[in-house]
């Protein structure tokens, strides 16, 4: 098992400002996948307080092409977990310094103060870092969790994305912070509430309580794909609710009950890695949320860029206070 | 046929800090009344040793109907959360209807919908049963002979929340000559806050000295919540029974109001324009006295 590479700057810079502030607020350890191809940060919802999380990095992002190499015997993949604020600590530290080359290998190191009793020194995983600032040479060892097994790779591998992408999805970026001040009012209310999506465009909020019924309506988001909107007739209904029942009796909407917390994390993360959409969508037979982060190709005028991406999947409830809707 | 009103205002930003200044955590039931002249919330507090009521007048609103007087029972925090959350997207306007649907309380907002995208709120607030609101009424007799001054909302709220640690009561003490408005407290810690002459904008005394008493508590509720940035004024009345009344002059901020045309002469122009946007908050303390608060044991927070 080997793995060596140096950080381009661009992948110092995604990784400490972006992706890894994200996983931090979400949860306190998250899992590396090491390819030859991509690199994936992984959070599973026992990570988190039960979302799961996937950020998916080509190599082309993060390393220098030059001197990279990631072997094993699991189809070349190493897996194993990190605890993030640690991970971040290094790189902060490199960014303060001006880090030139930054080079980082997965090692093993023999501890001196072994387990009593213990016949040989004791060999703990470490990812360790090197790299050459102003005035300053660091070296620095990160303790990582024990490689994963051939099976828990394998398992990894499998279950790090939602594979199969729900019916139609709402791009909320336009509207994310209106969105999330709403949800930051509604967390006040209640812990659940009512999310349904509709082909038209439209995303519903509700919270019903023994007092109050609330309830908003974000009305003109774009759908995707845009074959979902083909065809629909405007809806007639004056109000949210009407416009809501209007498009669940055709059959073109999808709703469920989650966790605000969950919904509120997920918007106030997400932010911090800047995508250029946020795609949002309710899974087949309303299992899950789906919530999908587009990036913007830092190298060309408009393109989005498959190399980095980003998702959470969003446990919903499935005994729902509200009975089904 | 029953009773309905409904009424829209544009500075809901404005609205949302005006009512700030009676923000409450307790379930209070909370009398809402529509009349021509505006849109009147009030409450009683648990122990019934203050009343509270905030007040916008109709030309605050730009569309106003009430041909009846209406009033309705809702629980105050459920009221002002649901207000500040329909409002927390920012909406244009803010409309309040009743009836909705189920007898409930219905906000709404409304937004340009010219926009690509566009956010529609709504909150159906239960009401409550109708209760006996003439203790509303009771606790201040315009009839009673008071003494006044009027003063910076600021300052008063600064010298009110020094007085948190002395604890327990406030003494106000008002006496005509030489002019003198200030506060103590009076029972462990000691600590007197005179205000100068100069800041006192009005002042008036009944007697040759007044002095009366109040829960640190009340106080607190009545001078320290309102979360306006400009400057306010305040008046505080004593009246000749010791009851104070304590009245802030707020400025809904914000929102598109209708300029009015052709002024005639500017500074009448500024000082009718100022009055369209004022909102009224009001509140009534008794006295602190040992036997009342017996008669009815305080309401705690759960």
């Amino acid at each position: 098992m080997k793995f060596k590479a140096t950080l381009s700057d661009r992948g110092l810079r995604v990784l400490e400002k972006g992706f890894l502030p994200t996983l931090e607020k979400l949860g306190k350890r998250c899992q590396l996948l090491l390819g030859p191809e991509d690199v994936h940060l992984i959070q599973s919802p026992a990570d988190t307080d039960g979302l799961q999380v996937t950020a998916r990095l080509a190599n082309v992002v993060l390393f220098e092409e030059e001197g990279f190499k990631c072997q094993s015997r699991y189809e070349n993949q190493i897996a194993f977990s990190v605890d993030i604020t640690l991970l971040l600590k290094v790189l902060r530290s490199a960014v303060g310094h001006d880090a030139d080359a930054l080079e980082m290998k997965l090692a093993m190191r023999s501890l001196p103060c072994a387990a009593p009793g213990a016949a040989a020194p004791q060999q703990r995983p470490t990812l360790a870092f090197s790299w050459r600032g102003h005035n300053v040479t660091m070296v620095q060892e990160l303790p990582i969790s024990q490689p994963y097994s051939q099976r828990d790779v394998e398992d990894l591998a499998r279950h790090k994305d939602v594979t199969t992408l729900s019916p139609f999805y709402l791009d909320l970026q336009d509207e994310v912070l209106r969105i999330q001040a709403l949800t930051d009012k509604l967390k006040g209310m209640g812990s659940e509430l009512v999310m349904a999506t509709t082909r038209h465009g439209d995303l519903h909020l509700q919270v019903h309580t023994s007092g109050v019924d609330f309830g908003t309506e974000i009305r003109g988001l774009a759908v995707l794909p845009s074959s979902a909107a083909e065809g629909l007739q405007p809806l007639q209904g004056d109000t949210p609710e009407e416009r809501l029942e209007e498009a669940a009796a055709a059959g073109e909407s999808a709703s469920v009950v989650l966790l605000q917390k969950h919904l509120a994390k997920a918007l106030h993360s997400s932010q911090l890695t800047q995508p250029a959409q946020l795609l949002c969508g309710i899974a087949e037979r309303e299992a899950h949320v789906h919530m999908m982060f587009v990036y913007r190709d830092p190298f060309s005028d408009g393109g989005y860029d498959d190399n980095i991406s980003l998702s959470y999947k969003l446990p919903v409830r499935e005994d729902s206070l509200y009975g089904p809707e | 046929m029953t009773a309905e009103a409904s009424a829209t205002i544009a500075s809901v930003k404005g609205l949302v800090v005006a009512l700030q200044a009676v923000r409450t955590t307790l379930k209070l039931p909370c009398a809402v009344t529509f009349d021509p002249a505006g849109l009147k919330l009030r409450y009683l507090d648990g122990a019934h040793a203050m009343q509270s009521g905030i007040s916008l007048s109709a030309s605050v609103f730009s569309q106003f109907h009430a041909p009846t007087p209406l009033t309705i029972f809702v629980p105050l925090s459920v009221l002002l959360e649901s207000i500040a959350t329909v409002a927390s997207s920012m909406p244009q306007e803010l409309h309040f209807q009743y009836p909705g649907p189920d007898s409930t309380l219905l906000l709404t907002t409304t937004e340009d919908t010219r926009g690509r995208t566009c956010i529609c709120s709504y909150a159906k607030v239960a009401t409550l049963a109708a209760q006996d609101m003439s203790a509303l009424d009771e606790m201040w007799d315009p009839q009673d002979e008071c003494s006044q001054a009027i003063l910076s909302g600021l300052l008063l709220r600064e010298a009110i929340e020094d007085f948190e640690w002395t604890g327990g009561e406030v003494e106000f003490v008002m006496r005509r000559n030489p002019t003198r408005f200030s506060l103590q407290s009076i029972k462990q810690q000691s600590l007197e806050i005179s205000f100068p002459a100069h800041v006192l904008d009005g002042f008036s005394c009944h007697e040759e000295e007044v002095r009366a008493s109040y829960k640190y508590k009340h106080l607190k509720a009545a001078f320290t919540n309102v979360a306006q940035k400009e400057p306010w004024s305040t008046k505080v009345c004593i009246s000749s029974r010791g009851v104070l009344k304590v009245t802030h002059m707020l400025t809904l901020a914000g929102g598109g109001l209708v300029p009015m045309e052709a002024p005639a002469l500017l500074g009448t122009f500024t000082s009718q324009g100022s009055a369209q946007r004022t909102c009224v908050v009001q509140f009534v303390i008794m006295a602190h006295d040992e036997a009342a608060e017996q008669a009815f044991p305080e309401d705690e927070p759960a």
